[in-house]
């Protein structure tokens, strides 16, 4: 119930190739984080897969059915984004229930789905505000619920966090990694943060220039890079680059992490 | 800067601008109202006295009342203005939305093409205009000019709303797509309320030109069935004599209808602004 394949996926503008064809998969239940610096096509990535950008080549599939020619609200899929995005005319309540209401779910079921996303969250006492009338912090809860409610496959965040001041992220972090343990649902979180991606993935997908550098665990992509980039990318502070030649080596580059090195 | 707020001598001089300002510019309305009370001989005697007990004269409003049908004209102009205001804001927006929303070939030029009626005064055409009118038997209809007033009104309109739609979130809109709402409804629903200030902008850019027209009235509809009340208040205006008394008085009158719309839009124009609440 909710295992994401891409194979040899592209997207061009124009005559410009932001993604150079990535294959990934994502297994059912797993956290899966792209990272890399802006402009790496990870949010592109992401907004493919949500059906707000067209593929130009390759498949997208979910549990195994193509989806590229599906509409977004039909791929069963919810997305949180960084600006919120919530409908400022409706109520938290009905920002939530809005796409079971599209999707012609009766009321009941719509008042208990939406109850039990914001018991979840904690919004209950909110349930009958507008977006105006709450904190930042709130509005990106009532994002996530409104993404609960519809029982996605996959839940897709475009750096839900990056609104939020410090505090509220260390917070809102936690609570989307409890989420996702509650829930047991397929997650592909998009961040530039490594430190979100380290806490949060259990799998981090890292991009540069619309490729794929590595895919792999954590501490995998941490203790054994398969480049520099990754090497350099992952880890804070950076890892330290020396030409292998100055220490007498064969290879080109030797990276040392800082805390490996003793004065 | 605090202490510029603060400033008292710099609050009255910024007033005093202000207030010279309003005056200048409701001096015109104020004769024109005032001496539609008047009697004639009052009117040329002393053209800046308010109406005492014995200047005051309703004549004009009484010939106005009795010639011609003006309550019909009235009517005619509502309807004018009123049917273009809605072509213009319903099409002008859709055609804004189109142009910010969506990638397509030629979007930019099509944007271009689409304002370029801003520059070019639609009266060049009339000639054209009128063989069109003409041709497809809408002479002295009121269809003719909410036609021609609709496209009049729509390069500003265009130009206005798309500028005003880019800056709605594109996070918003894909919200709204992951939702499951159509296209229509993103527009409607949630696009539009958005840039609800603009949309009172526009009507208000649009509306007072339609309202004040003479020449489209004149040339296109110039039938006692169709005039607007421009035209209409031209028969009080004769190449010898004029009936100020009447002029004025159907001026005064002129004035209310489109000050009632205005105020309405102005107050959208302002809850627009307060309910500003999109992040």
């Amino acid at each position: 119930m909710g295992a994401l394949t891409l194979s040899q996926v592209t997207k061009s503008f124009g005559s410009t190739d932001v993604i150079k064809g990535v294959d990934l998969r994502v297994e059912d239940g797993e956290f899966c984080v792209f990272v890399g610096p802006s402009g790496c096509g990870k949010s592109t990535l992401l907004r493919m897969i949500a059906g707000l950008e067209d593929v130009t080549s390759g498949d997208v599939a979910i549990d195994g059915a193509r989806i590229n020619d599906l509409a977004p609200a039909k791929r069963e899929i919810a997305m949180v984004f960084q600006s919120y995005a919530l409908y400022p005319h409706l109520t938290v309540r009905d920002n939530m229930g809005l796409a079971l209401k599209q999707a012609g779910v009766p009321k009941a079921e719509i008042q208990a789905a939406t109850d039990k996303a914001a018991a979840m969250l904690s919004l209950a006492p909110l349930m009958e505000r507008r977006p105006a009338e709450l904190s930042g912090g709130q509005r990106q809860r009532v994002a996530i619920g409104r993404a609960i409610v519809r029982r996605p496959k996959l839940f897709l965040f475009d750096e839900p966090l990056s609104n939020l001041d410090a505090a509220l992220r260390v917070q809102t972090r936690i609570e989307i990694a409890r989420l996702h343990r509650d829930l047991g649902a397929t997650m592909i979180y998009v961040t530039h943060d490594q430190v979100e991606a380290m806490t949060l993935a259990h799998k981090i997908v890292v991009l540069r220039a619309g490729k794929v550098e590595q895919v792999g665990r954590p501490m995998d992509l941490y203790n054994d890079p398969d480049n520099t980039f990754v090497a350099g990318f992952i880890g804070s502070p950076q890892m330290n680059f020396l030409k292998a030649g100055a220490l007498g080596l064969r290879s080109d580059t030797l990276g040392i992490r800082p805390e490996h090195l003793e004065i | 800067m605090s202490q510029a707020r603060h400033s008292i001598t710099r609050s009255i001089a910024a007033h005093g601008v202000l207030i010279l300002w309003t005056v200048i510019a409701l001096f015109p309305v104020f004769v024109t109202v005032v001496n539609s009370f008047k009697s004639r001989k009052a009117i040329f005697a002393e053209p800046l006295a308010l109406p005492g007990p014995e200047s005051f004269d309703l004549v004009g409003y009484a010939t106005v009342l009795k010639q011609g049908d003006f309550f019909q004209y009235f009517l005619n102009s509502m309807t004018v203005t009123v049917g273009s205001l809605f072509f213009v804001l319903l099409f002008g927006a859709m055609a804004a939305f189109a142009l910010s929303e969506y990638r397509f070939r030629g979007n930019g030029l099509m944007g271009l093409y689409l304002a370029l009626g801003i520059m070019i005064p639609i009266r060049l055409g009339t000639v054209a205009i009128l063989q069109m009118m003409v041709a497809s038997g809408l002479v002295n209809t009121l269809t003719a000019l909410v036609l021609v007033y609709t496209a009049q009104g729509l390069p500003l309109a265009v130009f206005i709303l798309s500028e005003f739609m880019r800056n709605v979130s594109a996070d918003l809109k894909n919200a709204g797509r992951i939702d499951g709402l159509s296209e229509y409804t993103i527009f409607f629903r949630l696009v539009l309320p958005l840039v609800r200030p603009a949309m009172a902008t526009v009507a208000v850019f649009t509306l007072i030109p339609i309202w004040n027209d003479l020449w489209f009235p004149l040339i296109l509809a110039p039938s006692e069935a169709t005039k607007t009340i421009t035209l209409g208040s031209q028969v009080f205006i004769g190449q010898f004599v004029t009936n100020w008394n009447a002029v004025l008085a159907a001026l005064s009158l002129a004035i209310v209808p489109v000050l009632i719309l205005y105020l309405i839009f102005s107050r959208q124009l302002i809850r627009g602004i307060t309910a500003g609440a999109v992040k």
